[in-house]
């Protein structure tokens, strides 16, 4: 069997195997089911969010902060055991080198981010009757987007961090503001201007603007467009700068 | 043929010279050891050769090939096992020999590797439950899963029991006998006398020495030791007399009398002249430890606190 595959399959159990991210992909799903029916008034459509209820405006908050998580806390954390451990070390003696690993080791996440994503969609759809994206294509392109950035964030972390202990730490630093300016705490529409105008700056504020309007909207605004796609540049180039092996 | 050849390799760290010109070359089918006190520059020498790290100076061949423009071609002969890496803690035993046999063109059988190693009822076990020396053997096995014709062991029994440690030796011997070259790094004088054909013993980015343990530790012309107990009492003054002794120390009841190569030979002698018995008689040779103190005018350990405090 090819590396690449063989190592995207070892990633994955190992994923499969730590029960602390197994919990995690069940988090999202629960947070918006404990939300809708704990709260009645999640369920009634409110005038100033448009007719829309509180529990589709938290649907692509929810979503971009599984995405969120799953980079600056999965992700950094992997990748700076990795290179604590010395695992990326040991495989640039052999012929394929660290680049697989570190490939299969994002398809890894990226799966777990898509099933917590999946199931989070399913809640959504059938306990609260929320419509299908408006536009699956820009839903789509959006979730892209915001993983590819917030996955770059977690590369960041992985790479600066000086040990596994410290990554969760900096994650943890890093994914509060990201989600307050996401709106995890009280959604963008009830933010103050100045707030609002440094949310729609920033890549989970971005994402979640952009996913909103793809969802429930006219497709997403060029402007959050803009931003995620600046930010996962900037991002990647930074997180590919940053890369250490050991 | 000289499967590793190393010639005035130099590498700096910042402004410190961590390699300073060493030169040497490991024959086909040889254990060849490089030995030295913590900060000697020894793995920075086999990690230029692994490819690991760029040289500042000279000129390295692995195989015939530069480990620097050849690494993927070197990388499929070269096994290799680095000073404290680990494996991802959940990783099982037979995952990790499955995953690193899909890295190479002509693997060795994985089951066959893990009952050499003496790792097959541990197949199924996870890489945090391995014992040291399990753990250890694991990264043998992985160094060897390539079939390498040349295994570069970086501190292999660092940190394993007495037992574990020999285990490993006989392990090591076994490889070398399916044909494996093997360059073995390590800091224990005494691992390198058992197993090595030949050390260079390096010391501050220098090779002091390098040649077969016993020709370094005659050619260092350490001393012999001499202890016995006496059966009657002996006067030291008469004993220290005599040419083949340097010195004469009483020890509670025990006297240790030290000296040239022939230092047995002549005490034994003596006592028989005198009728004098020698009850629990030990003879000390001088190791590659005795050896480095003449080397480097230092013993090994203050050269590793030396290191210590850098």
């Amino acid at each position: 069997m090819r590396p690449l595959t063989r190592t995207i399959q070892v990633e994955i159990t190992l994923l499969v195997r730590d029960v602390v991210t197994i919990l995690w992909v069940a988090l999202p799903p629960l947070a918006l089911l404990g939300l809708g029916m704990g709260i009645p008034a999640f369920r009634d459509p409110q005038d100033d969010l448009a007719g829309l209820r509180l529990v589709d405006v938290y649907l692509p908050i929810l979503l971009v902060f599984t995405l969120a998580l799953t980079g600056t806390m999965a992700v950094a954390a992997t990748l700076a055991s990795y290179r604590h451990q010395g695992v990326l070390r040991r495989l640039r003696t052999t012929p394929v080198g660290p680049v697989p690993l570190l490939a299969a080791q994002l398809v890894a996440h990226l799966l777990y981010a898509a099933v917590a994503v999946a199931l989070t969609i399913a809640v959504a759809v059938a306990v609260f009757d929320v419509a299908p994206p408006a536009s699956w294509g820009g839903s789509a392109l959006a979730l892209a987007l915001a993983a590819w950035t917030l996955f770059s964030i977690g590369l960041i972390i992985g790479a600066v961090a000086p040990n596994p202990t410290v990554a969760p730490a900096i994650g943890s630093l890093v994914w509060i503001p990201l989600m307050v300016l996401g709106g995890l705490w009280f959604p963008r529409e009830a933010m103050p201007t100045v707030m609002r105008q440094i949310s729609d700056l920033s890549p989970a504020g971005a994402a979640v603007d952009a996913l909103q309007h793809a969802w429930f909207g006219a497709g997403p605004p060029a402007s959050s467009l803009l931003v995620l796609v600046v930010s996962a540049l900037v991002l990647g180039v930074a997180a590919a700068a940053a890369f250490r092996w050991e | 043929m000289a499967i590793v050849e190393v010639e005035d390799l130099r590498k700096r760290y910042g402004g410190r010279t961590v390699v300073a010109g060493v030169s040497f070359e490991v024959a086909e089918g040889e254990i060849f050891g490089i030995v030295g006190p913590n900060g000697a520059g020894k793995t920075t020498t086999v990690e230029c050769i692994e490819g690991l790290r760029r040289p500042d100076g000279g000129r390295i061949r692995v195989l015939g090939l530069d480990p620097q423009r050849h690494p993927r071609t070197l990388r499929q002969q070269l096994g290799a096992q680095l000073q404290a890496a680990r494996l991802p803690d959940r990783l099982k035993v037979w995952e990790a020999m499955d995953l690193f046999a899909t890295y190479y063109d002509d693997a060795a059988d994985p089951a066959e590797l893990l009952e050499l190693l003496g790792l097959t009822e541990q197949r199924e076990v996870r890489f945090a439950k391995l014992s040291g020396g399990q753990q250890q053997r694991l990264s043998i096995a992985l160094a060897l899963v390539g079939r390498p014709q040349v295994a570069v062991l970086d501190e292999l029994t660092t940190g394993l029991d007495p037992q574990a440690r020999r285990d490993t030796w006989t392990l090591i011997e076994q490889v070398r006998d399916r044909g494996v070259s093997i360059l073995l790094v390590t800091h224990l004088m005494e691992e390198a006398e058992r197993l090595c054909d030949r050390v260079a013993v390096i010391d501050r980015g220098r090779i002091v020495a390098l040649d077969t343990p016993t020709a370094i530790v005659t050619q260092a012309g350490g001393e012999q030791r001499l202890r016995f107990v006496p059966s009657a009492p002996v006067d030291g003054h008469r004993l220290a007399g005599l040419a083949e002794v340097t010195a004469v120390e009483q020890r509670r009841d025990a006297l240790v009398v030290t000296g040239n190569a022939h230092l047995v030979q002549a005490v034994m002698v003596w006592l028989a002249r005198e009728q004098i018995v020698a009850h629990q008689l030990r003879v000390e040779q001088p190791d590659l430890d005795d050896a480095f103190v003449a080397l480097t005018g230092r013993s090994l350990d203050v050269a590793d606190e030396e290191a210590a405090d850098r």
